[in-house]
């Protein structure tokens, strides 16, 4: 259903990096390459529930309204 | 990762996003190798799929949000560099900025000095100044009654508390006895009166020792103790650590020393410098009646207060006045039909600032902005020049992809980097006029406290003027700079055809303006110096040369008016007489010309009824002992001088001026033997002599009536001292004579405010020199910017005509032709400005007849010798390029462009 674009991902991350969201951290793959991992913070994971939160009661919303239109119609 | 760190680590960073992205895409190539994709066709796929690599980087460098700051860092570099490589540019268009931002600097500087620098006490803005009066009157500063203090105190309810002060001088000795040869040490100093809560209502903790203890402020002249300042204890006793217990002599009292105040502490009043504070109690030990305590009337004191969280400056003025309402009904006699305002002591300031220093202040400031406005038009027009020049530059980085917004921000960094240059510059000037008006101050008995250094208010007015002098003169440039047109510049046909033939020029438009504002403060600077030296050469009636004056007051050292007056003066003066290189030795209460004067009155002639009271005429008077006017070479017109007959026990007698003979007698001759009082049975008093008209209040005042009375009919103790020397022995020597005299009378006695010579003058033309100084200033900086700009925006008219000029030439005009045309050119922005700048002038100069004393604003000179020498000035910044454009050679010029 939604496809991010992989050119957007990048700042996103950086963006969310910055903001104290997510953290990185330069490790290893199983290949042996160097590379960045990303890991939400605590302070990211706290964000995300409100915004999950926030997105369910919406959508809930947004769900009753249209149940009510129905309804109604 | 913090946005410091971001912005500091950018190569590591970048660094970082190529792995980053390198690894996405390998790794993605590897998995779509490994879905059965060709390595070519995965690479491709891979790259499809996350979009130009430079375009993710150049988004992902956007995220950091430090890219502002890489662009500003950018443009400071790029700015700093190209005004390195104009030097001499840039050294012209830093010292525009830097005289009109440093003597707005300067100027702000001092009124920061006087009502904006904040007590060095907790709190300053809250700390609430409480004023007593009439209710008639619209603004009222009177002092408060010690009863009337306890009443308003208990009785309040907005207040967490209320303390009462009071400045007062003290003679401090180092011995109790009046033979000790040691006078060196005695002097004067300056110290407040203050109720025990007076420290904490400050909020000021002492260094040393403590403050004061209830007991000390409850029972009169039980406690001498005293609290000191921190210059006096370093300045006196060495910086003494255990100086907490030992005893000062205040008045010839012993006093105990129970705490040191921290350095910045000089008590309440922002101006004088306090160097010791004593329990109210001991207020008679420092000349106060007795009756200071219970009398109603008598109001001495000044109270300072806190107001409770939540309470409002009207509430607390609405609550006090209930209960001076309250009081007024009990005690009618003192407290009928009063009032109280609140200020807070910051706001007093402003508002107790007499209106020629409001005014005065204010028109300072209004001056210094124009000229710093004329230096923003000139580098504006140094800009616009240059950017002219600088089009080729600007058009490539245009035709390369910079945006206009980008264009205009990096000529704003260059002038703002320019406009903190002045900035900086300016302060330097600022620090340094702070010191030359420091320096001008004329010598006062008083420890004046006003600090016009420039402090941290005062360099964060500077940083916002330089900023915003740097936008303002830099904007339209820049604007316009972004608006070139690009096919042209880059074909190399520079940047004219920006604005047509028909539309003034932005260039013209701010000459013109200059001019305008140069003539404007011209003029003020004129009316001011032709005025103020009408002022100086007025005569001030008396001869300060060879003069000595000094204070004394013997009351501090608990001699009675009578036993001052009747032994200790006369006996004094006839010692000083005796001596050699004196010629004249006599006293008066206060010197004409300096700080203070009193009136008495009404004038009531013999044989007439009072008039109703405040009606009739309140005289100006001085009390003197007989050789005053000998002493000061004033001449006696009629009748004698007072003299050895006129003493406690001799009839009443008096000396008045022309103008009192004059105005109440018709004439000198026929006041002389008439006799007169102050009404309501004071006693009659004969008029013995008649002295010439001399200046009493200022140099600026009309003839006033004025009255001598003397001395020894009128006993006072505050005395100025003056000895007049034989002008081959000179008034230094006469210094040392008078203080030998006056220690072996009493060692303890210290004298204060000595003034030796022309300082005696120095107070009365202060005011005048320091605005003659400053008109000239401005003047001349003005003149100097207009000139500058005139003759920079001629050179340029004429670098741009140099083609015009040439096919001229080549056509048959001469040179003469050519200079006329520049010329012609220069002298209509000039003469435009000239005529714009008389109009605002005489607007301005109707505002200023309300403000300056005894000044003429329409005088003639001024006005036409100022334009006249603005004409002179443009011809000469019009023709020097003229001169050059016709030497053009017209080969040259064709080939030029």
């Amino acid at each position: 259903m939604v496809q991010v674009p992989q050119g957007s991902l990048y700042p996103a991350l950086h963006r969310l990096e910055n903001r104290g969201l997510l953290a990185a951290d330069w490790k290893a793959t199983e290949t042996g390459r160097e590379a960045k991992f990303y890991k939400l913070t605590r302070k990211g994971r706290a964000q995300l529930e409100t915004e999950t939160a926030g997105w369910l009661r919406l959508a809930e919303a947004v769900g009753l309204i249209l149940k009510l239109s129905e309804g109604g119609a | 990762m913090g946005w410091w760190r971001r912005l500091l680590r950018r190569r590591k960073l970048d660094e970082e996003l190529e792995k980053e992205l390198s690894f996405h895409l390998e790794q993605h190539t590897s998995d779509l190798i490994a879905q059965g994709r060709s390595p070519v066709e995965a690479r491709r796929r891979a790259r499809l799929a996350l979009g130009g690599p430079e375009q993710v980087k150049e988004m992902c460098r956007d995220a950091r949000g430090t890219r502002w700051a890489n662009d500003l860092l950018r443009d400071l570099r790029y700015g700093v560099r190209v005004l390195a490589k104009r030097p001499g540019f840039t050294a012209v268009a830093a010292l525009t900025l830097a005289l009109g931002i440093g003597v707005n600097t300067a100027i702000l500087s001092v009124v920061n000095g006087f009502v904006l620098r904040p007590l060095p006490v907790e709190k300053p803005d809250e700390l609430v100044a409480t004023h007593w009066g009439r209710k008639k009157d619209a603004r009222v500063w009177g002092e408060f009654s010690y009863t009337n203090y306890l009443d308003l105190r208990g009785q309040n309810k907005s207040f967490s508390d209320l303390c009462a002060w009071r400045e007062t001088s003290a003679g401090v000795s180092s011995t109790e006895s009046r033979n000790a040869g040691d006078n060196a040490r005695a002097e004067i100093i300056w110290g407040e009166l203050v109720s025990g809560n007076y420290f904490d209502v400050m909020g000021v903790k002492p260094l040393l020792g403590r403050g004061f203890l209830p007991e000390e402020d409850s029972t009169p002249n039980t406690h001498p103790v005293t609290v000191i300042g921190h210059t006096l204890w370093q300045r006196r006793f060495g910086a003494d650590p255990s100086i907490v217990g030992k005893t000062i002599y205040l008045n010839g009292q012993a006093f105990t020393i129970v705490g040191v105040m921290p350095e910045p502490f000089l008590g309440g009043e922002y101006y004088l410098r306090k160097a010791f504070w004593v329990p109210v109690m001991m207020a008679q030990k420092f000349g106060r009646r007795a009756e200071w305590r219970t009398d109603r009337g008598y109001a001495l004191w000044k109270l300072y207060g806190r107001l409770k969280p939540g309470v409002t400056m009207g509430q607390a003025e609405t609550d006090l006045n209930l209960v001076a309402g309250d009081l007024a009904t009990l005690y009618p006699g003192e407290n009928a039909d009063t009032k109280i305002q609140l200020t807070t002591e910051l706001g007093g300031r402003y508002e107790n600032a007499t209106e020629v220093i409001r005014y005065g202040g204010f028109l300072a400031l209004c001056v210094s902005g124009l000229v710093l406005l004329l230096a923003c038009f000139n580098v504006a027009n140094l800009m616009l020049a240059r950017a002219t020049t600088r089009a080729r530059e600007i058009g490539i980085r245009l035709a390369i992809g910079a945006s206009r917004g980008r264009i205009v921000r990096q000529l704003l960094t260059e002038s703002v980097l320019l406009a903190l240059t002045g900035g900086a510059l300016g302060l330097a000037f600022a620090y340094w006029s702070s010191g030359a008006v420091w320096a001008s101050f004329p010598p006062v008995p008083y420890p004046i406290s006003l600090d016009f250094a420039p402090d941290g208010y005062v360099l964060k007015w500077m940083m916002a003027v330089s900023l915003t002098t740097g936008v303002l003169f830099g904007l339209a440039p820049a604007v316009l700079a972004s608006r070139t047109d690009l096919v042209n510049v880059i074909k190399g046909g520079g940047a004219k055809t920006t604005h047509g033939r028909r539309r003034p020029s932005l260039r013209g438009v701010l000459v013109v303006a200059q001019v305008t504002i140069s003539i404007v403060v011209l003029i003020c600077a004129g009316l001011f110096i032709r005025s103020l030296r009408e002022v100086r050469q007025t005569d001030p009636g008396f001869e300060a040369e060879n003069l000595v004056t000094m204070m004394i007051n013997p009351r501090s050292l608990a001699y009675d008016e009578q036993e001052a007056t009747r032994r200790f003066f006369p006996e004094l003066l006839r010692r000083i007489e005796a001596q050699p290189g004196v010629r004249a030795a006599a006293m008066i209460d206060e010197m004409p010309l300096a700080v203070g004067h009193t009136t008495r009155g009404p004038v009531v002639k013999e044989g007439e009824l009072d008039p109703p009271p405040n009606q009739g005429f309140n005289c100006d008077v001085s009390l003197v002992t007989p050789k005053y006017f000998d002493a000061m070479l004033i001449p006696l017109v009629e009748g004698r001088d007072f003299d050895d007959r006129d003493s406690a026990d001799s009839p009443r007698v008096v000396v008045v001026n022309q103008e009192f003979a004059r105005r109440f007698y018709g004439g000198e001759r026929d006041a002389l033997g008439r006799r007169f009082n102050f009404g309501q049975g004071t006693p009659l008093m004969q008029i013995v002599g008649v002295v010439k008209d001399g200046r009493y209040r200022s140099l600026y005042e009309d003839r006033l009536p004025f009255i001598f009375l003397p001395l020894y009919q009128n006993p006072r103790t505050a005395m100025t001292l003056l000895v007049s020397a034989q002008p081959e022995g000179g008034a230094q020597a006469a210094v040392e004579v008078a203080r030998r005299e006056i220690a072996q009378m009493d060692a303890r006695l210290p004298v204060y405010g000595v003034m030796v010579g022309e300082e005696n003058l120095a107070m009365a033309y202060w005011g005048a020199n320091v605005a003659a100084g400053m008109a000239t200033t401005f003047g001349l900086l003005a003149l100097l910017l207009a000139t500058m700009g005139l003759y920079s925006v001629m050179t340029y008219a004429v670098s741009q005509r140099t083609r015009e000029i040439g096919i001229r030439m080549a056509l048959g005009a001469a040179l003469r032709d050519v200079v006329r045309l520049v010329v012609g050119q220069g002298m209509r922005m000039a003469l435009l400005g000239i005529a714009l700048g008389l109009l605002g002038a005489f607007a301005l100069t109707r505002v200023l007849a309300s403000l300056l004393l005894g000044i003429g604003t329409t005088d003639s000179v001024t006005f036409v010798g100022v334009p006249l020498l603005l004409v002179a000035v443009a011809l000469l910044a019009c023709y020097i390029p003229a001169r050059r454009a016709a030497r053009v050679n017209p080969l040259v010029a064709l080939r030029h462009d």
